[in-house]
C-alpha cells in the first residue's frame, strides 16, 4: 500500500500542472495601478498625498499598462523611482519622527547617529525588514551583497552623518521599490 | 535562488519550484520572436555619448480616414500620371488646366490640396527643392486603429534606436504610438507615450522631487545599484516563461537610467533656434502646446536623441458632407509635415516619413464635399528629404500599385490588399535610400516571395 501511495504521489503534483485552466502565460509585471497601490500599502503612506499624486499623473504612461514583461524599460525604471522616491522619502520623514517600536522599516536605526553605529548584523537586520515590506521575503546573500555595497557608497565618507545616514536609506528603499523582484509577479 | 524561508505562494514561486507547467514561448518562431531575440542579441539599447547616424524616420498619422487620393494624384498601372477615365469621386480633376503641382515629384493638386498649401506654407524653397514623395495604392479598413500601417517600429525593430530615447515617441497609447497599428505587436518596440514637452524629458529624468536633497553622487550610487541588483535578480527568472526576455530587457531598462543621472539637455525644442524657426515656437511655449510638442517630436527624431516618431493627428473622419473639415485637417497635416522638413533642412539633416490614414473618403459625385467612408480609396506615401540633392526615382517610379477605372486601389496587386505588407514596403524603402536594402529579408523574412518582388515596390533609388 505504502508502495503504491509512493508511485502515485508524485503523479498528483505533476498532473495538476496540465490540467486545462491551469496557466503557462509566464512572468508578469505589476503595471501601473498596482504600482502605486503596492508603494502604498507596503510604505503606509497614502496615495491621496497631493505631491504623490502629482508625481503618479507625471509618471503613470510610462508605467506597465498590461503588465507585461515587454514592458520593462529605461522609460517605466525612471518614472518607477521618481515615484518611489517620494514614498521613500516620505517613509523615511514618518519614522524619523517615530520611536523605534512604531517604525516598519528602520526599527534598528537611530537617526540621531551616522552609519558608524552598525555592526554588520545590525544593517542586515534592517535591510531585511525593508525586504521583507518589498519583496515578502529576506534578502538573499548576492542581494545583500548589491545593497550594502550601494549602502556604503552612498555613505561614502561622510559615516559620521545623520544626513547622509537618512539619504543613504533613501537610496536603499529606492532600490527595494525599483527592482526587478518587487515589479514582477 | 531557493529562498528557504518561503512557503511558495504567489504564481512566480510556484514556477520556482517547478510545481506548475512551463510554456515554449521562447522557443517559438515568428516575426515577434525573431525580431526580439535579434535586438536582444544586439543588446542594443540605443544610447553612447554620440547621436546614431541613421536616417531618421517620422510617421504622420491622420486618423479616421483622410482624403489622401483627394490631395495627390493616383493613377493607373502606368503610374500618376496614367489618369483614369475620371475622379469624380476624389474630390478634383487632375485633367484641368494648371491642376498639377509636381514640386515634390509625386503629382498634388495646385488648386484644392490644403495639404500641399500647409507644406507650401511651412516649408521654405531650400527644404522644398530636395524633397520627394512617392506612394502605395491600396485597401485598408476605414476608421479602425487595427489596420498594421505603420512602419515606425520596424525601424526599432531594426535598430534604429535614440541615444536618449531608445524607442520613439508617440501621442497614442498604441503599439505603434499612433492610430493604425503597428506590423510587430511587440510591446519592447512600442514608442514612448507623451503628451507634453515635460513627457518627453520625463523620459531620460533621473530622481524626481522625493530624491531632490540626495546628493549627484548618490543618485548616482542609487542608478549603479539598481542595475547591480537587477544584473542578480535576473537569473532568478532565467528558467521561468519568459525569464529570457525580462533578463534581456532588464539590462537595457536598468543600464540606460544610469546615463540620465547628470542629466540630459537638448529634448525640449523650445530653446533651440531651429526649431523655434521651423514650429513657430519660443521659450515661452507651453509645454503642452500642440506644435510645441509636434516639435519636440521631430526635433529629437531628427536629432537622433530618440527612435522612430509618430504624430497623429485625430478626427480626420472627415465626411461631413462638405469639404470644410478636411481642408482643415489636410491643412493641418499638411503645415505639421512642412514644418518637420523645414527643421532637417535647418539642421542638414535627411528625413524620411510616411504618411498614412485608415482607409479613405468618397466625394460626392462631381465634387469635393466628403460624403462617406470607402476604404478603397486609401493611399499611403512616403516622403524623402536630403540636405544636399533631392532623392531620385528608382526607375521613375513614384506609385506602387495602381487605381482603377472605379476609382479605387486595385487589390490584386502585391500590397493592394493587405496593410502590413505596404508597411514591410514602406520599410523597405527606408532601408534601401539607408543603403541597408540587403537587411531586409533577415530583418523581415517571407514577407516577399523574392527579390524581384522586393525590388518591385521600391520608390528612391537605393543607396550603395
Amino acid at each position: 500500500m505504502k508502495k503504491y501511495i509512493m508511485m502515485v504521489l508524485p503523479l498528483t503534483l505533476i498532473i495538476p500542472s496540465y490540467l486545462p485552466g491551469r496557466t503557462t502565460r509566464g512572468l508578469a509585471l505589476k503595471n501601473f495601478r498596482e504600482i502605486l497601490t503596492s508603494y502604498e500599502a507596503i510604505t503606509g503612506v497614502s496615495a491621496t498625498d497631493a505631491e504623490i499624486q502629482a508625481i503618479y499623473r507625471s509618471v503613470k504612461e510610462r508605467l506597465p499598462l498590461h503588465g507585461k514583461v515587454e514592458e520593462l524599460s529605461s522609460p517605466m525604471v525612471l518614472a518607477s523611482t521618481e515615484l518611489s522616491g517620494i514614498f521613500c522619502s516620505r517613509v523615511l520623514e514618518r519614522e524619523v519622527a517615530q520611536g523605534p517600536g512604531e517604525r516598519v522599516f528602520f526599527r534598528y536605526v537611530d537617526f540621531k547617529k551616522g552609519s558608524t553605529q552598525f555592526s554588520s548584523g545590525d544593517l542586515e537586520r534592517v535591510i531585511d525588514d525593508i525586504a521583507i515590506g518589498f519583496w515578502q521575503r529576506p534578502v538573499t546573500e548576492a542581494e545583500k551583497e548589491a545593497l550594502l555595497a550601494s549602502f556604503t557608497g552612498a555613505i561614502g565618507s561622510h559615516k559620521s552623518s545623520p544626513g547622509a545616514l537618512r539619504n543613504a536609506f533613501q537610496v536603499i528603499c529606492t532600490l527595494f521599490a525599483t527592482s526587478l523582484e518587487f515589479f514582477v509577479k | 535562488m531557493d529562498h528557504p524561508y518561503e512557503i511558495p505562494l504567489t504564481r512566480r514561486q510556484l514556477l520556482i519550484r517547478g510545481w506548475m507547467g512551463f510554456s515554449a514561448l521562447c522557443m517559438l518562431p515568428g516575426p515577434f520572436g525573431m525580431g526580439l531575440r535579434r535586438a536582444l542579441a544586439e543588446e542594443d539599447c540605443g544610447g553612447g555619448t554620440v547621436a546614431p547616424s541613421h536616417l531618421p524616420f517620422l510617421v504622420f498619422d491622420m486618423a479616421g480616414g483622410a482624403a489622401l487620393p483627394g490631395n495627390f494624384l493616383v493613377g493607373g498601372k502606368g503610374g500618376p500620371e496614367d489618369f483614369l477615365k475620371s475622379y469624380d469621386l476624389l474630390g478634383w480633376n487632375p485633367l484641368a488646366p494648371g491642376a498639377l503641382n509636381k514640386d515634390f515629384g509625386l503629382p498634388m493638386s495646385a488648386q484644392y490640396s490644403t495639404l500641399l498649401k500647409g507644406i507650401l506654407a511651412t516649408a521654405s524653397a531650400g527644404a522644398r527643392a530636395n524633397l520627394r514623395m512617392g506612394s502605395f495604392c491600396h485597401f485598408a479598413q476605414d476608421d479602425v486603429s487595427s489596420n498594421k500601417l505603420n512602419a515606425g517600429t520596424l525601424g526599432v525593430h531594426a535598430g534604429i534606436r535614440g541615444l536618449y530615447i531608445s524607442n520613439g515617441l508617440g501621442l497614442v497609447r498604441s503599439n505603434s504610438g499612433g492610430n493604425s497599428d503597428a506590423v510587430l505587436a511587440d510591446i519592447a518596440l512600442r514608442p514612448t507615450f507623451v503628451t507634453s514637452i515635460t513627457d518627453v524629458m520625463g523620459t531620460t529624468n533621473f530622481g524626481g522631487p522625493g530624491l531632490s536633497k540626495i546628493s549627484p553622487e548618490q543618485l548616482k550610487t542609487l542608478a549603479n545599484g539598481a542595475v547591480n541588483l537587477s544584473q542578480v535578480q535576473k537569473l532568478d527568472y532565467l528558467n521561468l516563461p519568459k525569464g529570457d526576455t525580462l533578463a534581456a530587457l532588464s539590462k537595457c531598462a536598468y543600464e540606460k537610467s544610469v546615463e540620465f543621472v547628470n542629466g540630459v539637455s537638448g529634448l525640449d525644442p523650445r530653446p533651440e533656434v531651429n526649431a523655434q524657426a521651423a514650429y513657430g515656437i519660443n521659450i515661452q511655449t507651453s509645454a503642452s502646446d500642440p506644435n510645441a510638442v509636434a516639435a519636440a517630436l521631430a526635433m529629437n527624431t531628427i536629432k537622433g536623441f530618440s527612435g522612430p516618431s509618430v504624430w497623429t493627428l485625430g478626427d480626420c473622419d472627415y465626411h461631413t458632407q462638405s469639404q470644410v473639415k478636411g481642408d482643415m485637417r489636410d491643412g493641418q497635416m499638411g503645415e505639421q509635415i512642412g514644418r518637420a522638413v523645414e527643421l532637417a533642412f535647418r539642421l542638414k539633416k535627411p528625413l524620411f516619413f510616411q504618411l498614412l490614414t485608415d482607409g479613405g473618403c468618397e466625394a460626392n459625385r462631381g465634387t469635393r464635399n466628403w460624403g462617406g467612408d470607402s476604404g478603397a480609396k486609401c493611399m499611403t506615401v512616403i516622403g524623402y528629404f536630403r540636405p544636399d540633392s533631392p532623392p531620385t526615382y528608382y526607375k521613375n517610379r513614384m506609385q506602387i500599385g495602381f487605381y482603377t477605372q472605379g476609382q479605387g486601389a486595385e487589390r490584386t496587386t502585391l500590397i493592394g490588399s493587405d496593410p502590413s505588407k505596404v508597411a514591410s514596403a514602406v520599410f523597405a524603402n527606408y532601408l534601401a535610400v539607408s543603403g541597408k536594402l540587403k537587411d531586409f529579408s533577415t530583418l523581415l523574412p517571407n514577407i516577399f516571395a523574392n527579390k524581384d518582388e522586393l525590388d518591385s515596390i521600391l520608390i528612391f533609388e537605393p543607396k550603395a
